[in-house]
This record gives structure tokens, C-alpha cells and sequence, in this order.
């Protein structure tokens, strides 16, 4: 019970907040809704934050494409830097600070990322469709490139030069694939597949011919069908997963 | 008709002198089928048998450039005579009617022949025009009239085949023409008593003729002051004789009836009237009752009763335990001289009560009112019958109960019992193949168990995000579906409480069942420890669904594990305040505990946490990253 020598806690200036559980920003047919609550308890906001045709967060802030630009938002969804892409799908991530932020523009065969203080461009030669993009280093990117028989390569860029570092055919994985921490997460028409990085892999029972992923925050991704009206939310963490079905914003809700 | 005759003395000269005409008249199709034609000068009808009718619906425009005032459109015997023509009539006319230029009117000639052989008639059309300064009222200025011809109307009436007549008190039978603009009027009757006309439908052929059908016609949603008795009618009528029928007039209301309200023959019409009146002071009393049975879709609804229609309640379903409701108020008007007694006041007939009688004897004073409830429930289905007495006012009590079309069904849950931060299928389950197809209402409600908290919104059908949607049965299935899924997901949410979910099929006795979620000690669902120096923050996610955290313990420990020091905290402040102010998520928290620290951070290995609500206290460990 004795404090160890040199460590004192000062529990005078304990601080201990409480507040709603955030899970991120889920975009729904009308647009971003806010979540919040723990898996298997989500609730969407009723507000509109904004319409979007793509999006990608983290705990820090987001990526959102929308009417052919892309606007980097805070944590609080207030706007950062917009970049005028003029890209109808771009394939955006943000997984951690806002210098995580990063986006493969298909029209321009480009890398777009935000280097802290603007926006930078690296064009990059890649074959195959990109579904995947993160930052890795701060000056690398690793792409998951759809090949056209189906199979995911993981294609390192140095986003200097958008010159290739490397690739490898990633073993056993097809579909669309995305990272989510240190796992791969791909889906195809019949399953949603998470793959840890020693080869571990766990089958969750989503089916759906037009399954999309997006980054609800650092921990959370949005899953969702545009043909069914579906929507899931999925609890990745090196501790945790947990899929969770995420009901409608109100809005939408049929 | 005192502006007509005006009309025809102030405009005599007008109607020869004005041309063209300032009004124009087209046939018109109601069904909008065919675009108007003009009227020519003349028209002829179809063939019509005596005692039928044939119509002809004329849309009047005032083609001018100045306002009319239409008086009334009428045919008369002759092409300058005011004298109207007993085989035609008008109806649908709305007369003494300001038209602007370009305004229009519709009305209806009827050809109703009283006897056979070539007719003639002549549609006139009187009016008056806004010229200078005149006015349509003012007898100092008034606007000059007219009465305009609009076309020779012809027809043919050919042997009857039907005819529709009463007998009057002298015994002699009078004909009734049919699309008549002056109703049979059943006179002036007391409200507490009634008049009964028969009348006598004959077949005027040699051959057998189908008796047409017959019915009233009445003001949708409103009681009617008729009773129509068919029972006496066979289904065909053989040649030269006749059948009959009886119209009841039985007021429960003073006044003159609606004058929509006919006696449909097959596809003539028979305007009919009467007038309720006070004869004695119970007639004077004025009756009314609202329908406040629950959930029905006339709930809140006041009816004045006649005496004439059934009091109708709502339909129920046998043995569902349901009542229907009615509230009634007898009021003895202000106007009354004296105060009225009513004696007996009461029901009768298996199924029916009443309850909130005043005390015996009853007197009502003019301008109060008394209010009594009556209710209609039955365990079997059938048809009911009784009747009400307010003193000598007499009502008839109709109910009905039916059985469900659909077999019985419970609920089943993929997980029980149901707890807190929960995704749940339910899944409704017949116990027979349905024979018919439904659609059903699902329903769910959550009363937390907490005190001072009302809601958790994140208690809710996952499908649609809220409390409520339908559910179809296809014939054969013994499972309902939403939107083809048989199991129906929803969120349990994170506060203790009772779920109760209804199913309400129409026709049948809505079914509800409820679960409890019982109050837990705080569950942690995700913590990190972090140092981020000079401090250890500690992070927590997790739900209470009791609301009542309150105590803290953290134990650190070095990277050797042994015990560094324990902090209480007393959080209690920071919960309330949380849970009770704007609280949207439930239970569901996120807790961040920041620990200044003197010194360094990377000494310290783990966390011992320990959390402690009403129900309980719950421990985790967290090693520090």
C-alpha cells in the first residue's frame, strides 16, 4: 500500500468524465448521421450531418466526397481543408490522426493524402481495382488491389515518388478488402471474411451481393447494402470483434 | 320563387330586348368521360316509361361580360309561360346564385312522365344583370332580368313498367314520380313516436318483372331518421300486380330531415322528408353519445341517435375481453319550459349495461344535462340486440362479435432472458397454418424499472428504428414476416425495465407479452489504461442499467505487480448528472478517469478497476499501454 519511491498520484486532481459512448459517423441514404453506444446498443441520430457519397473516419476526423470534392472535418465533423477532386468514387481511409488521411482517386490514377497541412498528390500506376488504401509510413501507402481473377494484392506506394515499393499477392483473400488495424477485412457476394495478420480467420453470416465498407471511426466500420437497405457495424479491435446490426437513421427508415 | 316573380315583372321587356343571351348552356357529362356539347334549341330524350325517369345534367355559363345573378332554371308548358311542366324537374340546382363572367352552375332535368305519349317542356331560365350601378336586391335600383330560353326539350313516355305509390288517407293510391324536386314528405312527428307509409310497387306489365333494389339513401356516417322494411318484398314482381314496402320515419332529433336522404328504386330516386318535433316535454330532451371504446376507429366520435337506426356498437371480438363504450348526454335544452322526468332510464338485451345512472328519480331542469355510460361485450360471437329507454324515447342496441380468422400465435425469442446491450430476434409463431392472409401491426414498449427515467431509446425494431411495424401472414405460413424475414431483430437497450411486445390482428383479440430486464451490476464492455504522461487515463465503456454508479476503485500495480497505491473515487455527481440531464443513449457511458501523477508513468504495469452501482459491483483489470 506504500507508494513506490518518486511516484505520487495526486488524486486532489483526479478527473473522471462521463459521456456517451461514441461509435463514429455512419452515412445513410439521405447522408452522416452521428452514432453512438456500445455494440449491440447503437443509436442514430435523427440530425443530418451532412450528405455524402463517400466517407471514411476516425476518432481524430474524416475524409467525405461529395459533388466531385473531398473535405478533410475534425472530430466534431467541422471542415478542415477541401481538396476539388472531381471524382465521382474515390476510395477514401482515415484510421488514425488526420495525417492518416488519404484517398486513391480512380479517374486521375492518383494518391491523395493530407500531409498536415495540405493536401499532396502522388500519381501512382497501379492495374486492378483499388479498395483499400491506408498511410503505413509517412511517406508510404498500402493499396488493396483487386485483380482482375479475383485475388487481393497488398501494393506498397511511396507516395514521393507513387512509385511501387513493393507487392505481394495476398494468400487465400478475394473479394473487396479493406485493413481495419491488423486485420484484413474483405467481402464478397456470399461472406464478410476478417483475417488476422497470423492467418487467423472468423466468417460472420452477412450476405449480400453490393456490401460496401466504410470507416465509421478508429474501431468501428459501417457495413452496409444499398440494394436490401441493410446496415451493420462492426467492433474491430486486437481485443475485440463484435457485428452488431445497426438500425436506420429515422429519415430512411422504411 | 317571390325573386322569380320579381325577376319576371322587372325584366318583361329585357327578355326580348337582350340578345345574345348572356348565359349559355351545354350538356355535361359528370364522369368527365366526354367534353361539354352545347344545348341545342332543342333536345330530345330516350323513350322513358311512365313513372321512370330519364336525366339530362345542364351546366349553365355566364358567357357575359358582366355578373349574374341566376334565379332559377325551370320548364314550363309553353315557350313564355312560368307555369312548370309536371313531366319534367329539376334537381341539383342551387338557385339565387351570383355568377361572375365565366361562371358556371350545374343542375339536372329529370324526365319523369306522369303519363304516355309525346311531351314537350321548355327549359327557361331566369335571371338578373349587373349593369350600371344597378343592385340585385335594392328595389330603388334593381339590376334589369331576364328569363332566357335555352332549348324545347321532347320525350316520349312510353307504357310503364313499375310504379312506384302510397295510399293516401282518402284510400285512393297517388303516384310517386320519381327525380322529383319536392320530397315525400312524411310530416311533422314527435320524437318519441313514429309514422309508417307503405308503399305499393306495381308491375304495369303483363310479364314478370325482378324487383329492383331498394334502399335508402342517407348521409354517410350520420344516424338516419328512416327505416326501410323490404322484408315484405318477393324477389320478382309477375305481371299487373304488386308488392310493397314499408319507410318508417322514427326522429330522435327535432328538425327537418337531411335532404339528401331518398328512397332508391333500383336506379330512381324518391327524395323523402320529415320533421321531428316536440310533442310532449321528453321530446324536447336532446340525446348524443361519443364512442370511447379503446383503439376504436370512431373513438371520440359524437352521434345524435334516431330512433329510426340501431345504436350501433363497435364491433368486438368474442371472448377478447374488449368492451365497447359509449357515453351518452341527455340534455334538456335551455329553452324548455319545464324540467323533464325520465322514468324508466335502462337497458335491456344479453351483452349490454349501463352504468352511471343518476339516482331515481331523474329529473332533467331545462338547460342541464345528464350522462350515463353504456357498454356492449360478449364472450360468443353473434349478433346482438337491445334496446335503450329514456323514458318513452326508445332505442334500438345493435353489437356484434366475431371470431379471428387467424389461428393463435405467441412470440419467440432467440435469447432469453432478455438482457441489457442485447440483439434479439423475435419471431411470431401460429399454431396452425393460416387460412387467410393478414397483415398485422407489431408493436413494442419499454417501462423502465428506474426511477425518474421514462425512456431508452435505443429500445427499438432494428429494421425500421422505432417501436412499431407490420408484419404480413401469407396462407399456409405459420410465421409472420417483415419485409420476407421471419425473425425480427431488436435492441434491448441498457437500462433495466419490462419489454412488452403487441400484436394486433384485425378481427382478433390483440395478444402482448412481456419481458423483463432485470437491473445488473455495471458491465464493462471495453477499457484501455494509457500513460500519457505526467497522467494515467484510464478509459471505459460500458452500461449501467440501474443508473446509480457511483463508487470508483482503481489499484495500481508496478510492472512487478505489486500494489502501487488505490484511489477511490465518489463519481456519483458525475453519473447523475449524466444519466438525468439530456441523457440519449440509456445506460450506455463512456468514462475517461485522468490520474496526475508526480513522477514516472512507466513504472505503473496495470489497473486494478472495480465499479459499484445498486445492484452490484463489477471488477476488471487493464494493463497499461
Amino acid at each position: 500500500m506504500k507508494p513506490l519511491f518518486g511516484l505520487l498520484f495526486l488524486t486532489a486532481a483526479l478527473t473522471a468524465q462521463v459521456s456517451a459512448p461514441r461509435a463514429g459517423w455512419a452515412r445513410f441514404l439521405d447522408g452522416v448521421h452521428a452514432v453512438k453506444g456500445l455494440p449491440a446498443n447503437l443509436l442514430v441520430s435523427d440530425a443530418l450531418v451532412t450528405r455524402a457519397n463517400s466517407v471514411s473516419f476516425s476518432d481524430s476526423g474524416g475524409l467525405v466526397s461529395r459533388t466531385g470534392k473531398i473535405d478533410l472535418v475534425d472530430a466534431n465533423a467541422q471542415l478542415i481543408a477541401t481538396f476539388a477532386s472531381d471524382e465521382a468514387a474515390p476510395v477514401l481511409n482515415m484510421d488514425g490522426a488526420l495525417t492518416t488521411a488519404i484517398a486513391w482517386l480512380p479517374s486521375s490514377h492518383s494518391i491523395l493524402y493530407w500531409n498536415g497541412k495540405d493536401f499532396a498528390h502522388a500519381e501512382a500506376n497501379l492495374v486492378g481495382e483499388v479498395t483499400g488504401i491506408q498511410v503505413t509510413e509517412p511517406d508510404k501507402a498500402r493499396l488493396l488491389i483487386r485483380q482482375t481473377n479475383g485475388s487481393v494484392a497488398a501494393v506498397v506506394v511511396s507516395l514521393k515518388t507513387g512509385l511501387v515499393v513493393d507487392s505481394q499477392i495476398l494468400p487465400g483473400v478475394a473479394g473487396r478488402a479493406t485493413a481495419q488495424h491488423s486485420f484484413l477485412v474483405a467481402v464478397d457476394s456470399k461472406t464478410l471474411i476478417i483475417e488476422s495478420a497470423n492467418g487467423w480467420r472468423r466468417v460472420l453470416p452477412i450476405a449480400a451481393g453490393d456490401l460496401t465498407i466504410e470507416r465509421m471511426s478508429s474501431d468501428w466500420l459501417h457495413i452496409f447494402s444499398a440494394s436490401s437497405g441493410e446496415h451493420w457495424a462492426l467492433h474491430l479491435t486486437e481485443s475485440d470483434l463484435q457485428l452488431s446490426q445497426l438500425p436506420p437513421a429515422r429519415e430512411t427508415a422504411q | 320563387m317571390k325573386r322569380l316573380l320579381c325577376a319576371l315583372l322587372l325584366g318583361v321587356g329585357l327578355t326580348q330586348a337582350q340578345t345574345p343571351s348572356p348565359l349559355t348552356f351545354y350538356v355535361h357529362d359528370t364522369s368527365g368521360a366526354t367534353p361539354d356539347t352545347p344545348l341545342n334549341s332543342s333536345y330530345a330524350f330516350a323513350n322513358t316509361p311512365q313513372g321512370s325517369s330519364t336525366p339530362l345534367v345542364i351546366k349553365a355559363v355566364n358567357t357575359s361580360a358582366g355578373t349574374i345573378y341566376w334565379v332559377q332554371a325551370f320548364v314550363s308548358n309553353a315557350a313564355n309561360s312560368t307555369v312548370g311542366n309536371g313531366n319534367f324537374s329539376i334537381t341539383g340546382q342551387i338557385i339565387d346564385q351570383v355568377l361572375a363572367p365565366s361562371g358556371s352552375l350545374l343542375f339536372t332535368i329529370n324526365f319523369s312522365p306522369t303519363s304516355t305519349g309525346a311531351i314537350t317542356g321548355y327549359l327557361r331560365a331566369t335571371y338578373q344583370i349587373q349593369q350600371a350601378g344597378c343592385s340585385f336586391t335594392s328595389g330603388a335600383n334593381p339590376c334589369p332580368s331576364g328569363t332566357v330560353n335555352a332549348s324545347t326539350l321532347t320525350g316520349n313516355a312510353i307504357s310503364p313498367q313499375l310504379l312506384l305509390s302510397y295510399k293516401a288517407a282518402s284510400g285512393s293510391a297517388v303516384v310517386l314520380q320519381p327525380a322529383s324536386s319536392t320530397p315525400f314528405d312524411f310530416g311533422s312527428v314527435s320524437t318519441s313516436s313514429s309514422v309508417t307509409v307503405t308503399f305499393i310497387l306495381s308491375n304495369q306489365t303483363s310479364g314478370t318483372l325482378p324487383t329492383p333494389t331498394i334502399k335508402l339513401q342517407t348521409t354517410q356516417f350520420f344516424a338516419t331518421a328512416f327505416h326501410l322494411d323490404t322484408s315484405a318484398l318477393p324477389a320478382s314482381i309477375i305481371g299487373n300486380s304488386s308488392a310493397t314496402l314499408t319507410v318508417t320515419f322514427a326522429p330522435g332529433q327535432l328538425g327537418v330531415t337531411d335532404p339528401s336522404t331518398a328512397l332508391l328504386v333500383g336506379t330512381l330516386s324518391y327524395a323523402l322528408k320529415g320533421t321531428g318535433i316536440v310533442v310532449a316535454d321528453i321530446d324536447a330532451l336532446d340525446i348524443s353519445y361519443t364512442d370511447i371504446t379503446p383503439g376504436s376507429p370512431s373513438f371520440g366520435k359524437i352521434t345524435r341517435p334516431q330512433a329510426a337506426t340501431a345504436i350501433q356498437f363497435d364491433q368486438l371480438v368474442a371472448g377478447g375481453g374488449g368492451s365497447s363504450i359509449f357515453n351518452f348526454v341527455v340534455t334538456n335544452p335551455a329553452i324548455s319550459y319545464n324540467a323533464v322526468a325520465v322514468s324508466p332510464l335502462r337497458v335491456s338485451g344479453a351483452g349490454f349495461g349501463i352504468s352511471g345512472v343518476p339516482t331515481e328519480p331523474i329529473s332533467i331542469a331545462p338547460g342541464t344535462s345528464i350522462a350515463f355510460t353504456l357498454t356492449f361485450a360478449a364472450a360468443t360471437s353473434g349478433t346482438y340486440t337491445g334496446s335503450l329507454s329514456i323514458g318513452p324515447r326508445q332505442f334500438v342496441l345493435q353489437g356484434l362479435t366475431v371470431i379471428s380468422p387467424f389461428p393463435s400465435f405467441s412470440f419467440q425469442l432467440s435469447s432469453q432472458p432478455l438482457i441489457s446491450q442485447q440483439q434479439v430476434n423475435l419471431s411470431v409463431q401460429f399454431s396452425a397454418p393460416a387460412a387467410i392472409a393478414g397483415t398485422g401491426t407489431l408493436s413494442m414498449k419499454f417501462v423502465p424499472s428506474v426511477p425518474n427515467v421514462a425512456d431508452d431509446p435505443a429500445v427499438v425494431f432494428l429494421a425500421t428504428n422505432s417501436r412499431l411495424l407490420n408484419i404480413d401472414l401469407a396462407v399456409g405460413a405459420q410465421t409472420a414476416a417483415y419485409k420476407g424475414q421471419s425473425t425480427i431483430a431488436f435492441q434491448t437497450g441498457t437500462t433495466a425495465g419490462t419489454l412488452t411486445f403487441t400484436l394486433e390482428f384485425v378481427n382478433t383479440a390483440s395478444y402482448s407479452q412481456s419481458f423483463t430486464i432485470t437491473p445488473t451490476a455495471i458491465h464493462i464492455t471495453s477499457a484501455t489504461a494509457v500513460r500519457q504522461n505526467p497522467n494515467l487515463v484510464v478509459t471505459i465503456n460500458g452500461y449501467d442499467n440501474t443508473y446509480s454508479a457511483g463508487q470508483l476503485s482503481f489499484t495500481f500495480y508496478d510492472l512487478a505487480g505489486k500494489v502501487i497505491t488505490p484511489v477511490t473515487v465518489n463519481a456519483t455527481t458525475s453519473f447523475q448528472q449524466y444519466f438525468f440531464t439530456n441523457n440519449q443513449t440509456g445506460g450506455a457511458f463512456a468514462l475517461q478517469a485522468s490520474f496526475p501523477v508526480q513522477g514516472d508513468v512507466t513504472q505503473v504495469g496495470a489497473v486494478a478497476i472495480g465499479l459499484t452501482n445498486s445492484a452490484g459491483q463489477t471488477n476488471a483489470t487493464q494493463t497499461f499501454q
